[in-house]
């Protein structure tokens, strides 16, 4: 640390030198007038013994001086000295860049929280989940399933699993529902996590009635209980039962999303053999050495052979195996993500061309000087490092301004994400302006200062002869020839990306709005919508639940405003899948392997018509498919055609599997309206829907119909509810708009994105045709000048500027619309709603990007055509 | 190239001027000044030492650690910057010493007319 404060005491230093040596002087001066010496003369004689005074000074400072850091800090003052004298220019350059390394960072920062380490846990590439596979369906696995896998298989180190749970918190404070993780006795020790106080789960409380514990997440420990340090221990109550606190897991730790609480997985005998059940999340740990391929032989091999050994359940079972940094986001979000990530890299391009094009002119009006230092025996290097020096400055500079810029756009990010979503979003609270992030804006600006940099530097040095020509004011034919070419290159390439991004943005958009569209059959602003969870301890008898509901029902048909009430266990477009249910046709034996399910959704009656989800055939379910009455149900169209194709279903039977062999049939009391549960859904999928009053949910969804804003009904609803259970928690109330919009956020926030880029590539390639052109006509003064006096009249010359614009949009086009084809069918193959022969939305965006070209030449034409002949020749 | 050059301006070898500037100033502390006429008279006028190249020499050794500097006031009342030896300046000059001693052994052995 020696040399830092030597830095910076430098100038202490230097004034102590200057006054030593005018010391020495002075005294030499003395003694050599006591000798008798004229003071004049003694002080000439003092100086020439002494030396040459300046010389000695410069070198004991150099004695202090870091060589290779002075002169880089030297370097770094004339370029912004240099940089001061062409400050407007600087500040674009400082702009643009800071724009596109702004969104890039910002970007980066969302792509290094989802992409690049997801998990943040020890290993975690060797870590995969296994999922079971029958047709297109996959689902997790069953419970002996697991098992088996667990002891049959050779290529795992360790083996677990989780599945799902809601409790009900109550006791302190207001009811709560908690979502908690059950898990198997080695979770924590599979994921290599500890708590940060007290303990896990020990093996014998994996045994049904020893499992009243818990283990807390960081969260709810502090939300809920105060960060009590003396937790551990304690008793909470949980769906009215009694649960002891068996520890608290650190801050951080949420895997493989967030829950309030973990439970142990104690499961019954019958439970354990269970193979139609798949509610088992299994995550393995590769054994080193094992690739992903083997693992995968060895399940496939073993599932066959559990499919010859539980032929009714394992039939046409395959297993999956899938990192696990890719499952936890989902496909989507990781889709999005590097789609968005992928285009910072087109804005980059463009901002890099760009700038080019703005330091060429930057360094071209430098020709006089770089020539006279060359001439004056500066080495080519020497310059260029003068030169690369200004635009790594610049690209700093820059970084600091898109530092700026990825700021407020994180914020932006952060907060408009609704916290009941983010919470699902692994690795959010990763997002921001950390140390990576902001290693890779400084690489950013380093890689783009210099790129920018680099073609003009050595431009403006190569060709000495032409430097030394532009000294005199005839400029040489070879030296204009090479920059006009660069310069149309980078014009050229910036319209050829900004096509690329600008077409992709406009499908997105297109895409985006066609999804949103759909929900206008809903209006979804006047419905209110809410969720409530049935604790087992309560409403664990199915007339309970039924009761309920009931109850709830009468209550808020009653509520002043309510024009309607419904419930359902899945909204269209909710994103969350509804449960996926095997089923059986009467007097239609199964053939094993082949796949026959559908999403079955729980309503109430009115619920259907209240959405106006139409009815097709047969009749809607009424109040009198009671409890006692025969078990009627719904399908819509797709499993109609399925199940009775060029048949009438209405009348027939069928059952749930999971309603065992000896249940009654329920008979297809009509056929109703394809609906879209999911928006990645390219076609609806089959769904059942069946009376809450024969099948109610412990899971449900309420919603409310109202003459106006549907929020403002909120704390009636609540009230509502609390009338039939005060215990109750009403949650996730929302109107249907916002619950829509939150459940297509990600795609959303993809489609902003990309629209912004694509603005900002678009503006940016409007500049670009504008600068050239501009210079061009600058340049050019003399010439059109003569050409007018020779008769040429202005809208020729207004034409020929604008066919110079014309031809750079043309060339940026040829090259750009193929790659612009190319990414369209790529966007269609990924994302639902958006189409390649969109030809509405392809056309009004090229005409959007023709109407910027022609804007960009426009201005530059006008000044061409303005040019006054007799000033332009005696303008030299 | 260039510390070549700056060498031969700035002493008689590498090193000779910080060695004797050492050892004067572990016979006693003083001022740059004061160094000079020392060195001068030490050496009876033979070193023809250009006297400012003295402070490159000293800026050198300060920034090493091998000296200290303390702004004082001299007895004719001058204010001055007086140069110490630290225990390091010590260590380093022994050090030298002895390498040039040597050095100087090696060169006196090559220059004796070899006896054939």
């Amino acid at each position: 640390m020696k040399w830092l404060w030597q830095l910076f005491s430098r100038r202490r230093l230097y004034t102590d030198l200057g006054e030593e040596i005018a010391q020495h002087l002075q005294e030499k001066t003395d003694e050599l007038v006591s000798h008798g010496m004229s003071r004049r003369e003694a002080e000439f004689q003092a100086r020439r013994e002494f030396g040459n005074v300046a010389r000695i000074e410069e070198r004991s400072r150099e004695a202090w001086q870091w060589r290779t850091l002075e002169s880089i800090w030297a370097d770094l003052r004339i370029a912004l000295r240099q940089l001061k004298r062409q400050p407007v220019l600087a500040l674009i350059i400082v702009l643009t860049l800071g724009l596109g390394i702004g969104v890039s960072t910002a970007t980066f920062s969302v792509a290094n929280a989802f992409l690049f380490n997801p998990l943040g846990l020890p290993h975690s590439e060797s870590l995969v989940t296994l999922n079971e596979q029958q047709g297109w369906q996959q689902t997790p696995a069953s419970f002996a399933d697991f098992s088996d896998w667990q002891q049959q298989t050779q290529s795992f180190a360790e083996m677990t699993t989780r599945t799902w749970a809601y409790l009900n918190l109550t006791g302190s404070g207001e009811p709560q529902r908690l979502s908690a993780a059950r898990v198997s006795a080695n979770f924590f020790h599979f994921l290599g996590v500890t708590p940060a106080l007290g303990r896990d789960f020990l093996p014998a409380e994996m045994l049904s009635g020893n499992d009243h514990v818990v283990v807390l997440s960081d969260a709810l420990w502090r939300h809920r209980f105060a960060a009590d340090p003396a937790i551990v221990g304690r008793q909470i109550t949980l769906n009215k039962q009694a649960y002891t606190v068996a520890g608290v897991m650190p801050n951080g730790f949420h895997f493989p999303q967030a829950v309030d609480l973990w439970q142990p997985l104690a499961l019954t005998g019958a439970e354990k053999s269970n193979r139609t059940n798949h509610d088992f999340v299994v995550f393995a740990r590769l054994k080193p050495g094992v690739s992903r391929e083997q693992a995968v032989a060895e399940m496939n091999r073993l599932a066959a052979l559990l499919a010859k050994q539980h032929p009714s359940t394992n039939t046409g079972v395959s297993v999956r195996v899938a990192p696990l940094a890719l499952s936890v986001n989902g496909e989507l979000t990781p889709a999005y993500t590097r789609m968005t990530l992928g285009s910072t890299l087109f804005v980059m391009l463009v901002v890099c061309a760009n700038v080019a094009n703005l330091n060429l002119a930057r360094v071209m009006a430098r020709r006089h000087e770089i020539a006279v230092r060359i001439t004056l025996g500066a080495s080519r290097r020497r310059i260029l490092r003068q030169l690369l020096t200004e635009s790594t400055l610049l690209g700093l500079l820059g970084a600091m301004a898109g530092i700026g810029f990825a700021a407020i756009h994180l914020h932006l990010i952060l907060t408009s994400m609704p916290p009941e979503v983010a919470q699902y979003l692994y690795s959010w609270d990763k997002i921001g302006l950390n140390l990576p992030v902001l290693f890779a804006a400084i690489v950013l600006a380093l890689v783009s200062g210099l790129g920018s940099g680099l073609m003009p530097a050595l431009l403006a040095t190569g060709n000495l002869s032409a430097g030394m020509a532009s000294l005199s004011a005839t400029r040489t034919a070879t030296d204009t020839r090479q920059t006009h070419r660069l310069r149309n290159t980078f014009a050229v390439v910036q319209v050829a990306l900004s096509l690329v991004l600008v077409l992709g943005a406009g499908l997105l958009v297109q895409g985006m709005r066609r999804m949103l569209a759909v929900q206008h059959d809903y209006s979804p602003r006047t419905l209110l919508t809410f969720m409530i969870n049935l604790p087992a301890s309560r409403y664990g008898d199915e007339r309970q639940r039924v009761a309920f509901y009931d109850r709830a029902m009468a209550q808020l048909k009653g509520t002043a405003g309510v024009m309607g009430a419904g419930i359902a266990t899945c909204f269209p477009y909710s994103n969350d899948d509804a449960e996926w249910k095997d089923l059986s046709v009467e007097n239609r034996p199964k053939t094993p392997g082949t796949f026959q399910a559908a999403e079955t959704v729980t309503i109430s009656p009115e619920y259907l018509r209240m959405m106006g989800i139409p009815l097709l055939r047969g009749r809607f379910l009424s109040a009198s498919d009671g409890p006692a009455a025969p078990p009627a149900v719904l399908i819509n169209e797709r499993l109609a055609e399925h199940l009775w194709p060029r048949e009438n279903p209405v009348g027939r039977r069928l059952r749930l599997d999971s309603w065992g062999p000896q249940a009654a049939w329920a008979t297809v009391a009509g056929v109703v309206g394809d609906v879209m549960n999911s928006w990645t859904d390219q076609t609806a999928q089959p769904t059942i829907y069946l009376p809450y009053s024969q099948h109610p949910s412990d899971t449900t969804y309420f919603a409310l119909r109202t003459k106006a804003d549907a929020l403002t009904l909120a704390p009636a609803a609540r009230r509502a509810v609390h009338e039939v259970d005060p215990d109750l928690p009403v949650e996730e109330v929302k109107t249907y708009t916002r619950f829509l919009h939150e459940s297509l956020l990600g795609f959303s926030y993809m489609v902003v994105m990309m629209s912004v880029m694509g603005g900002i590539t678009l503006l940016l390639g409007g500049l670009g045709i504008y600068g050239v052109l501009s210079s061009g006509v600058q340049e050019r003064t003399r010439e059109i000048g003569v050409r007018m006096a020779l008769g040429a009249n202005r809208a020729d010359i207004r034409r020929q500027t604008l066919l110079r614009g014309a031809r750079l949009f043309a060339a940026g086009a040829v090259i750009g619309l193929p790659c612009a084809l190319f990414l369209a069918h790529l966007l269609a193959s990924l994302f639902y709603g958006v189409q390649t022969n969109d030809m509405g939305t392809l056309l009004s965006m090229i005409l959007l990007a023709g109407v910027m070209a022609v804007l960009a030449s426009w201005f530059p034409a006008v000044r061409a055509s303005s040019i006054d002949p007799m000033r332009a020749l005696r303008g030299d | 190239m260039e510390t070549s050059k700056q060498a031969k301006e700035r002493d008689l070898f590498p090193g000779a001027l910080e060695m004797m500037i050492l050892q004067t100033l572990k016979w006693q502390p003083m001022h740059g000044y004061a160094l000079v006429q020392h060195l001068k008279t030490r050496s009876r006028d033979l070193l023809q030492v250009e006297e400012g190249s003295l402070y490159p020499a000293l800026q050198r050794l300060l920034r090493a650690g091998l000296l200290k500097a303390d702004w004082e006031t001299s007895p004719a009342n001058r204010r001055v910057r007086t140069y110490k030896i630290t225990p390091s300046g010590v260590k380093h000059l022994e050090r030298e010493v002895s390498s040039f001693a040597q050095m100087l052994k090696g060169i006196s052995l090559v220059l004796t007319p070899m006896k054939s």
